[in-house]
């Protein structure tokens, strides 16, 4: 299996420029300390006094902020924050999903039908501004938005990795397994589980770009973390600093251009791998 | 549908008496005269147990009364009502822009199948679907508004102007003015998600039977892509714009904000910051109603669409 | 006079593993009032062959070459478009397979119906209806129907308003394929009979694809056997059934059940499977399953070519009789090859 995925990263420009972008977002998070030159919160002083405002040059790359940081420190340590959020959400969205789809699946009855329910009222729950207000109780944390995605986001993936299930269930393969005396922990992890692997992956990665995206927006709105750095809370420092109206283009368009990286990697690489994973199956 | 609408109120009951204080505060701000305070301890039952408040609270809903909000002493339910058409208007406006060009160049893209203009298409719009909407906001912002000055920077209204009503709003062009940007920004964003969706039904109803029948009977191909393929690509993408409105109340916090579009999700924000939270409840269950009202017309809309499913249901 | 004559026809699929030969050099005729059956089994080429003749090929699929003529005019290779279009439905129309979904899900009958009478018949609106009826009458179903959507239809009624659509512009011909294929029996009969019926009242020229030999010794009068994309063998169908000269229809006749046989009580397959069009073997297509296979097999024996008389593709086509009763043992056919 291993063999087919290079065969597809081959084959499949898209799927390869994603991952390219992942693994070049993945090197920048873990040596940033050695890319970045400064403290990223640091306030900075040149010989002018506070290092405001300054335009992008020589010293500051990408210029400094009204409060006197480094901008592309900024930049390059916000990828580790995107990084954390996003993978983390992922996995938590790829396992309550696939967890319940599997329960829900196959054993049918009654506990399908309450799982199915509850899938209906978290689909009723506003997304956002459920994180909004999550961020009121529990302060504003970049947990916020992985508990948030856990909880909400399920019901989607759920659903279709369900109905995968339903339809392997009725294969022969799994009326022999039974027959054969497998019991039914077996059956779900070995017979049927692989299977649904790829449905995992493919929701897996598309909740990484979510979760960067929503941090972003939470950031922005002013319920994330102020201590931590992240491309979303530069965003929202720029806007509230008055960086649109002082044109200052070199401070907000960089964190947007790489939150737009990380999002479109995961759709590249789902496009390319889709092709192999499910040659029939749409959504 | 009643069911969910009744089960998420109660959800979101139980989520704000959990807020951080006793819940005598929970409801009543501490700027509150003596006697509104027994006023309204009396009327929401916070001297009773929780069951009963609970009780109260469904009551009290169902009549329309949200409560107080904190910050303005006014009634939330008409703090609610009073900005809900500005939401309205600019999520209508920018799904509808959003749907229309989607469902052509989506069909258009299905057309071009295996051509260059796919090959740049298909990123284009990934990339339009991977951009914050906010951050689209800023640029436009920044550019046409605050450089070019060609469009307004936020509000409903230039400063000093003042709507009577609703339909003094739609009359009058400076709102438009004020509107467009928003909702051009907010389309961007959109129209990935119907292009996208068009593309692929089209791609698969193309392959279908009826439409290889329809070649041989010698008809034009408008006529197949468009009477017979696109009238059967239609029909999710109808019920994903049912959605599409549910999901952009919700969603559409960020733009408001960026904007400072007087809508429900930007009183939310504000609520929720200003620990105002009446207003805060209030607005997160009309919005949590429309998303799920929403939601139940979309599945009542495919039985009107598709012809297979209603013969079903009704036999 | 030949109302359809096909010549050297070759079809080939471009994939990604390579090019299959679908069709190759394939050559028949059509006379008015025939019902000629082409029989196969899956794979051998006759549904491609049968999709060509209307114009309409699958993506994938590239016409080689070859000359189609209709009446006396190329409509394969047409000195300009309009001939070809022109043909399409109102000369030559066709019935798809009983298994497919052939009707716009999102339409009622009658629209379906007024779409190809008044777009290409010319027919407003009144007409259009009044014809529809006609035709609804004439294949055996209830005009009130007409105002119904496609599934809530069965199978067969299916099939009848696909035969409706097929001869509302009043075509020359009618190309069948598998037309009863997924249909229980009895409903299969009357579809067949139907054929039958209009094929005499309204003067028309039948080919009809199917893989089921009893269809095709019900219904049709001439029969060419198609094998890994070529014609082995044509002649009347009583001719080629009851003595058959090909080794391949000899064994096909032991794959059938027949309930007034007096031969052996068991049927006999044909052992292996069809060769790969990818690659196809050099000489006899059918030689690696022969049980009569000798060296010269290895040269490709004469292509059938439009003739009348009944004749078949091998190199012992004069030695058939001794071969035929040979073929009937079932010792022959097992262990071979």
């Amino acid at each position: 299996m291993v063999k087919n995925l290079f065969n597809v990263l081959k084959k499949d420009p898209y799927a390869l420029t994603g991952v390219l972008i992942y693994l070049f977002f993945i090197l920048v998070a873990i040596f940033a300390d050695l890319i970045a030159p400064n403290d990223p919160l640091r306030i900075l002083f040149n010989s002018g006094g506070l290092a405001r405002n300054i335009d992008p040059g020589r010293e500051f790359l990408l210029g400094t902020t009204s409060n006197g940081r480094d901008i592309f420190s900024q930049l390059v340590y916000g990828s580790r924050n995107a990084l954390y959020v996003g993978l983390t959400a992922a996995l938590a969205v790829a396992l309550v999903g696939t967890i319940v789809g599997l329960i829900s699946g196959y054993f049918g009855g009654w506990l399908d039908n309450l799982i199915m329910r509850c899938a209906d009222i978290t689909l009723g729950i506003p997304f956002l501004p459920f994180v909004i207000v999550l961020a009121a109780f529990l302060g504003p944390s970049s947990w916020n938005v992985v508990i948030a995605i856990s909880i909400l986001l399920w019901p989607n993936s759920g659903r279709v990795i369900r109905s995968q299930v339903l339809s392997l269930r009725e294969r022969a393969y799994i009326e022999s397994a039974k027959v054969s005396g497998c019991s039914n922990f077996r059956i779900i992890f070995i017979h049927i589980g692989p299977n649904i692997l790829p449905l995992s992956f493919l929701y897996g990665s598309i909740a990484i770009g979510w979760a960067i995206l929503t941090e972003a927006s939470i950031s922005f709105l002013g319920f994330g973390p102020s201590d931590v750095i992240s491309w979303g809370f530069m965003l929202q420092d720029a806007y509230s600093s008055q960086a649109l109206s002082l044109g200052a283009y070199f401070w907000f368009i960089p964190p947007g251009i790489c939150i737009v990286l990380m999002v479109v990697a995961g759709f590249f690489i789902c496009r390319g791998y889709e092709e192999i994973l499910f040659p029939r199956i749409k959504n | 549908m009643l069911f969910v609408l009744g089960a998420v109120a109660t959800i979101i009951f139980f989520m704000f008496r959990l807020m951080p204080g006793s819940p005598l505060t929970a409801f009543i701000g501490t700027t509150f005269t003596e006697e509104q305070h027994d006023l309204l301890v009396k009327k929401f039952g916070l001297d009773k147990s929780l069951f009963e408040q609970y009780l109260l609270f469904i009551s009290n809903t169902l009549q329309g009364n949200l409560g107080l909000s904190f910050t303005y002493n006014k009634p939330v339910m008409g703090m609610i009502l009073e900005v809900l058409p500005n939401s309205i208007i600019l999520t209508m406006f920018s799904l509808m822009i959003a749907y229309i060009f989607g469902i052509i160049v989506g069909a258009y893209l299905a057309w071009k199948r295996a051509t260059w203009v796919e090959g740049i298409g298909i990123p284009v719009v990934l990339i339009t679907r991977s951009a914050p909407e906010f951050w689209l906001g800023m640029i436009a912002l920044a550019l046409f508004s605050f450089q070019l000055d060609i469009f307004p920077a936020g509000g409903t209204s230039a400063p000093g102007d003042i709507y009577y009503n609703t339909l003094d709003k739609l009359l009058d062009p400076q709102f438009y003015h004020h509107l467009i940007l928003p909702s051009l920004v907010l389309a961007v964003y959109l129209q990935g998600l119907p292009l996208l969706l068009m593309r692929s039904n089209m791609l698969e109803v193309m392959q279908e039977d009826f439409i290889f029948m329809s070649k041989m009977k010698g008809l034009s191909s408008w006529t197949i892509v468009i009477k017979h393929a696109a009238r059967n690509a239609l029909l999710p993408v109808a019920t994903a714009f049912t959605l599409g409105v549910g999901f952009a109340f919700g969603g559409n916090v960020v733009i408001e904000t960026v904007f400072s579009w007087p809508g429900l999700g930007r009183m939310l924000v504000f609520a929720v910051s200003s620990s105002d939270y009446p207003l805060a409840q209030g607005t997160f269950l009309f919005l949590a109603a429309i998303l799920i009202f929403m939601n139940f017309v979309a599945d009542i809309l495919y039985l009107f669409l598709d012809p297979r499913v209603s013969y079903k249901t009704r036999n | 006079m030949n109302l359809l004559s096909i010549h050297n026809l070759s079809v080939h699929y471009i994939g990604s593993q390579g090019t299959t030969k679908a069709v190759d050099d394939v050559s028949l005729n059509l006379k008015e009032g025939e019902l000629l059956g082409i029989v196969g089994e899956s794979g051998c080429g006759k549904t491609t062959l049968a999709r060509s003749i209307t114009g309409v090929i699958a993506p994938s699929a590239k016409i080689i070459s070859g000359e189609i003529f209709f009446q006396n005019t190329d409509i394969l290779n047409p000195t300009n478009s309009t001939i070809a279009h022109n043909v399409k439905w109102k000369k030559i129309s066709f019935i798809p397979q009983s298994a497919m979904n052939s009707l716009d899900p999102v339409y009622k009958i009658r629209n379906q119906m007024r779409e190809i009478l008044m777009v290409r018949g010319g027919f407003n609106k009144k007409q259009a209806d009044e014809k529809s009826n006609y035709l609804f009458d004439l294949v055996g179903i209830d005009v009130k129907r007409l105002r119904d959507y496609p599934h809530q239809f069965s199978g067969g009624m299916k099939q009848r308003v696909a035969i409706a659509m097929a001869i509302a512009l009043d075509p020359k011909i009618i190309i069948a394929d598998e037309p009863v294929t997924a249909l229980d029996v009895i409903v299969q009969r009357q579809i067949l009979d139907l054929f039958d019926k209009l094929k005499k009242s309204l003067n028309l020229s039948i080919i009809l694809v199917t893989h089921d030999i009893s269809v095709i010794a019900y219904s049709c009068q001439k029969v060419a056997v198609m094998y890994a994309g070529e014609i082995i063998e044509m002649g009347s169908v009583k001719s080629v059934l009851e003595k058959p000269l090909h080794p391949y229809t000899m064994g096909l006749n032991n794959a059938f059940p027949d309930l007034l046989s007096k031969k052996s009580d068991y049927l006999v397959p044909i052992e292996g499977s069809p060769p790969n069009l990818l690659n196809p073997p050099i000489g006899c297509r059918f030689k690696m399953r022969c049980p009569f296979s000798q060296d010269q097999c290895n040269n490709k024996p004469e292509k059938i070519n439009n003739s009348d008389r009944h004749v078949a593709s091998c190199w012992r086509e004069s030695e058939s009789d001794q071969l035929r009763i040979r073929a009937n043992e079932p010792s022959t056919w097992i262990n071979n090859g």
